[in-house]
């Protein structure tokens, strides 16, 4: 099926579906040519800026915590474990919300393609057969890159392409050809490393941060909002100084709050203006609990969290 | 053991010429009192750990050794009621759970995982403790100062 074809056909349920919610959040063409943005549907002629594709690489779960009321979601399928997570955390009601959910081959990381293009600025943008197509403002060549160098890293092990929570859908989930690679891959690459490098990496990684906490408002499960741990005067987890112990502090919160509960949407390394690849630590803690206890956040509506429930016996426990 | 311990309980520990700080969080009922026992039965243990007696060990907040660790610890002991045992009924089962993450997510950030232990010692155990931490401290002994803090980056 086209893009435009699926871009119609969801243009078509969300105007029938209009009436009944209080807000529809989808995506729109962005001012950056590699990204979709939000795009907030409240009447039938918001409908016509929809846009979908290559480029909606945000994930939009995160808005159910930040408005009340009926609402209208468009989904990739990875984007589908974050509702889940938040059903299951009683966060959202299922009755209250509408998923539309989209066929996804993987998502454009607009860093990746900054780096690859180092930094030279875009004018359009367009995806064929698997090749990222730009043209520059300088140049008149089009410049062609494979999928596979600038797709998310979510994507190159891509195993929820099918969504685990929809009330309607367009199009056919298909595998991404993109994801080539299994599992945890990216964890395990630190498998290898020994402790002193593991230290040196992330100092300099953390030491980078300049805490302006985009990756924690970014979070669909970081819903704590003004009462998040990183700002709270008593007890004073954090001072305001950034050093490595501190800002490798305010990630130990995350990592910690984030256990066995991280849907892997990688927004927050989408929306780090400073390039950490924070989205490890929660990888690293998924891949823990799914050993341990079996549990992959957001792949039910019905499976209670791990670390809210206990074993008398427990398997994997010494 | 013994000798060990002669020699050991009349200064600070040090391993590459600094004192090695050991942080253990006990829990009221159990660990704590068995610490106590220990003590009153003038068991010799290693000088140089510092005790933090919490509620439960189900009250342990993950970010309790993190911050340590953050902020120069060079082990971390957590110790509660047997599984079973716990005076609020369940706690040390939620706690079991977490402790073990997080045992597992320490060698991620490059901390060793024998820097980090969780053990389970009734009221009564005093030579239990005696053994843990005098095993835990050799360890820590061994393994040296944390690196976290031997060299320290000042953020830009």
């Amino acid at each position: 099926m086209q893009n435009n074809e699926i871009i119609n056909k969801a243009k078509e349920i969300l105007k029938n579906k209009i009436g009944d919610l209080d807000l529809i959040v989808g995506y729109q063409k962005g001012v950056n040519p590699l990204s979709n943005s939000p795009l907030f549907i409240k009447n039938t002629e918001d409908i016509q800026r929809f846009d979908y594709g290559f480029f909606s690489s945000q994930s939009l779960p995160q808005y159910l915590s930040y408005y009340k009321g009926k609402i209208g979601l468009v989904i990739k399928g990875c984007d589908s474990r974050a509702i889940n997570q938040l059903i299951v955390e009683e966060r959202v009601m299922r009755d209250d919300l509408f998923v539309l959910a989209m066929p996804c081959a993987g998502t454009i990381n607009a860093k990746k393609v900054d780096k690859n293009l180092s930094g030279a600025s875009i004018k359009t943008a367009k995806v064929e057969d698997s090749t990222l197509i730009v043209s520059l403002y300088d140049d008149n060549i089009d410049i062609k890159i494979p999928l596979g160098e600038v797709v998310f890293d979510k994507c190159l092990s891509c195993s929820y392409y099918e969504p685990a929570i929809m009330d309607a859908s367009v199009g056919e989930f298909n595998k991404p050809p993109v994801a080539t690679k299994e599992g945890y891959f990216d964890v395990s690459e630190f498998s290898s490393k020994s402790n002193d490098e593991l230290l040196d990496f992330w100092r300099t990684e953390f030491s980078r941060c300049i805490r302006c906490y985009a990756c924690r408002n970014a979070c669909p499960m970081c819903y704590c909002q003004f009462n998040c741990l990183a700002n709270t005067r008593d007890p004073k987890w954090l001072s305001e100084r950034t050093t490595f112990e501190e800002n490798a502090m305010f990630h130990m919160i995350r990592a910690t709050h984030l256990m066995g509960r991280c849907t892997g949407c990688q927004e927050c390394e989408r929306v780090c203006p400073m390039n950490i690849p924070i989205s490890l630590l929660f990888r690293k803690n998924n891949e823990i609990v799914e050993n341990l206890f079996g549990y992959v956040a957001g792949k039910n509506a019905d499976e209670q969290p791990p670390l809210l429930t206990f074993k008398k016996t427990e398997e994997n426990i010494p | 053991m013994v000798d060990v311990l002669e020699e050991t309980n009349k200064a600070p520990i040090e391993a590459a010429g600094k004192p090695i700080k050991i942080v253990a969080f006990l829990c009221n009922w159990c660990s704590y009192a068995g610490a106590d026992t220990a003590g009153v039965a003038r068991l010799k243990q290693p000088y140089g750990f510092r005790v933090i007696r919490i509620p439960c060990s189900g009250r342990l907040n993950l970010l309790y050794p993190l911050r340590a660790f953050f902020d120069g610890a060079d082990g971390v002991l957590v110790s509660g009621c047997h599984p079973g045992d716990c005076h609020y009924v369940e706690g040390n089962y939620y706690a079991r759970r977490r402790l073990e993450v997080l045992k597992n997510f320490l060698p991620f950030l490059g901390i060793e995982p024998d820097r980090f232990k969780y053990t389970w010692i009734s009221a009564t155990e005093g030579t239990k403790w005696q053994e843990t931490i005098t095993q835990f401290t050799l360890r820590i002994q061994e393994l040296g100062p944390l690196s976290i803090k031997r060299e320290k980056v000042d953020a830009e």
